[in-house]
């Protein structure tokens, strides 16, 4: 081995691969930044999901004092025309308390999803996030090699100027 | 409650993040990508520069080991298996270690790698390649020794073939084997062409002793029985072959009598001389020979020497016995003391002993003369003076001092005589000066009147009328003295200094006159003469 073509193939190949490695960190850093903002992405669902449950909590007590206003206001008003709770008064007021309790189930149910939905986009996000980090990882592992193959192919380069 | 709102921030907030994440990823892929485009010129050109380098530095380096191998190849031993590792793992690998180390880029020193492993691979092969070749001419090599060594010993002892034979399947094969850088391929190769070829040479190195030691031998059971080994045009050249045989040896047989006949005769003669040296003495009072009786039985055993010379046992008793009975005194014959004299320098048939006691025996020389003569041929007995020099100052000399004109008849006795005793005189002079070490460059130089041979002559030369009166007056010309029979015809013409010699002191080479006491002296043997020429008594 001498001085020759190997000398530069073996320094091009190094500066190669120096360049590679540098490549290789900013894409870890690359995943590493999609990693960070796919937790914040998930956090906020978790947030939102969170707000959709107190959200519907509230909505559901809403609907209960809507329901016990429109039940009561009937009772006032069958009382107040001197309707004794009885016969269609009751109907009436049993079909205002199923409308109620229909509406209230409905908003359960929809508080329900939508929390489903912010779950659901969370552990998305959460995986995704873990899936940067390990592409991340794996950059940095690729880096490192590029910077012992450049290295060695350096050292090569300059062996054969001695040998 | 906010919720939604949230959850869009988070989903926004994060796609922004995303984006920005996005953007900076992008921008570190585009500086990645800027970075291998400029890592990849800057790549491009350093390799390039390093291998357009490296090209050369590696052609250095391959021309540089190859050098280096061959060097150590050519030093190598071959049988030695550490050589070409030791090569590949000390010279080459770091010369290959420092190559690589020029190349920074990580292609370039992939192309060094690449490079230097093929290089290595080639020289590992070539390495080895080459070891194992030097191994097969080492081998070859060791082969031909032992096959010389065979063929010498089946040559000198033909029946030792078979054997040989069988030496030559087991010693090749045994180093062939046992060489660790022989590759099998090219052991193959050397075991199978060495084995027949030595073979071959073997076998006729053997014919050939079998032809020596006997010309007839059976060519034809030859041939059955090595047939493999021997060619036919072969067999053609071995019956041609034992036919010379056959005539060189009658003639070697030839040569071998006259060999020992030559031999014999020279065995004779060395004892005729030590039986001459042996039993005669000269009465330095009388220059008369004293002979011991053991002389005469000692000649008789000359006689029964093999292949004794004709005539050499009787010349010996001829001479002892003409020297019992000898009467008066001898004057020399000038032409026998001139053909002596002439044949002392000859190369073939020089003056011996014997050729001097025959011509004393026969009365023509006297004893002074054959005591002066017999010193000289033991002088050149001792060192011999046969060189186309001398033969040409001889010759000269000859010319110098002997009068021969073709068409005029005519004797120059007196320069015969002359002749001979200046030979007498010079040549012992010469011949001590030689063993001294003192003899100057130019003394055998004629032209030069100051030379030792100049100075020598000077005593015998005439003038130009002297000579012609003594040439034709010894053939009766007008106005010329006869020349006497026995006597020189010039007595009175040699003089030493201004004093004529007188008649019975010619024979003497070397005489030196006293005018004080009107004494002569000879400075060879130091007799004292008076003015007369008669001896001198102490």
């Amino acid at each position: 081995m001498a001085f020759g073509s190997s000398t530069f193939t073996d320094a091009a190949g190094a500066v190669s691969d120096l360049f590679a490695a540098e490549g290789h960190r900013y894409k870890a850093k690359g995943d590493l930044f999609e990693a960070e903002n796919y937790d914040r992405a998930s956090a906020l669902a978790t947030q939102n999901e969170q707000f959709t449950e107190q959200s519907t909590a509230i909505k559901q007590q809403q609907l209960d004092r809507q329901n016990y206003k429109v039940l009561g206001g009937q009772q006032a008003d069958i009382a107040g025309a001197g309707f004794a709770a009885s016969g269609s008064a009751l109907d009436l007021m049993a079909e205002s308390a199923q409308q109620g309790a229909l509406q209230k189930a409905v908003g359960a149910e929809q508080g329900l999803i939508t929390e489903a939905g912010y779950k659901e986009q969370a552990e998305s996000y959460t995986t995704m996030s873990k899936a940067a980090h390990m592409a991340a990882d794996a950059e940095n592992f690729a880096a490192l090699g590029a910077d012992i193959t450049g290295g060695i192919k350096g050292a090569a380069a300059i062996a054969t100027l001695f040998i | 409650m906010g919720v939604d709102a949230r959850a869009a921030v988070a989903r926004r907030g994060g796609a922004f993040y995303n984006q920005a994440a996005e953007a900076i990823t992008s921008t570190g892929q585009r500086i990645a990508s800027t970075v291998r485009d400029v890592g990849q010129v800057a790549d491009d050109y350093m390799t390039h520069r390093d291998i357009s380098k490296g090209s050369a530095e590696g052609t250095t380096i391959v021309a540089n080991a190859n050098t280096q191998w061959n060097e150590t190849a050519k030093k190598a031993d071959p049988n030695d298996p550490s050589t070409a590792q030791k090569f590949l793992t000390e010279t080459l690998e770091p010369a290959l270690d420092k190559f690589k180390e020029g190349f920074t880029t990580e292609r370039s020193q992939q192309w060094a790698e690449q490079f230097t492993s093929q290089y290595r691979k080639h020289m590992f092969e070539k390495t080895a390649s080459d070891m194992s070749s030097l191994a097969g001419i080492a081998v070859q090599q060791n082969v031909h020794k032992t096959v010389n060594q065979l063929a010498s010993a089946a040559a000198s002892d033909p029946s030792s073939l078979d054997f040989a034979l069988k030496t030559i399947d087991h010693a090749i094969g045994g180093m062939v084997s046992s060489s660790p850088n022989l590759d099998a391929e090219t052991g193959a190769r050397v075991n199978s062409q060495l084995t027949q070829q030595a073979k071959e040479a073997v076998v006729k190195a053997a014919v050939s002793g079998m032809i020596t030691k006997n010309p007839n031998i059976d060519l034809d059971a030859i041939q059955k029985k090595y047939g493999e080994f021997i060619k036919g045009d072969e067999m053609k050249t071995f019956q041609k072959a034992a036919q010379t045989q056959a005539k060189v040896d009658a003639l070697q047989q030839k040569q071998l009598e006259t060999y020992t006949r030559q031999t014999n005769e020279r065995a004779a003669e060395k004892r005729s001389n030590d039986i001459v040296t042996k039993n005669v003495a000269i009465d330095p009072q009388t220059s008369r020979p004293i002979i011991k009786p053991e002389f005469f039985s000692d000649a008789l055993d000359v006689a029964k020497m093999p292949d004794a010379p004709q005539g050499l046992a009787r010349t010996l008793i001829d001479w002892g016995e003409k020297q019992l009975v000898k009467e008066g005194k001898i004057i020399d014959d000038p032409i026998a003391k001139r053909d002596l004299t002439d044949r002392l320098f000859d190369p073939d048939h020089p003056t011996t002993r014997i050729d001097l006691m025959k011509a004393q025996t026969a009365g023509k020389i006297s004893d002074h003369t054959f005591q002066s003569m017999e010193r000289l041929v033991t002088e050149l007995e001792t060192a011999p003076l046969k060189g186309p020099v001398w033969q040409a100052t001889t010759a000269a000399v000859k010319d110098a001092l002997i009068v021969n004109v073709p068409g005029i008849p005519g004797k120059d006795s007196v320069g015969t005589t002359n002749y001979s005793t200046f030979m007498q005189t010079f040549v012992p002079q010469y011949l001590a000066k030689e063993r001294a070490g003192t003899l100057p460059p130019n003394a055998l130089d004629l032209k030069d009147p100051t030379s030792m041979i100049s100075q020598s002559l000077q005593p015998f030369k005439r003038t130009q009328a002297q000579r012609m009166q003594d040439y034709v007056g010894a053939a009766g010309g007008l106005g010329a003295k006869p020349e006497p029979a026995v006597q020189p015809a010039n007595q009175q013409t040699r003089m030493v200094g201004d004093v004529p010699v007188p008649i019975a002191l010619n024979g003497v080479a070397a005489l030196q006159f006293n005018k004080a006491k009107g004494l002569w002296r000879d400075q060879t043997s130091g007799t004292i003469y008076d003015a007369k020429g008669n001896e001198v008594k102490p």
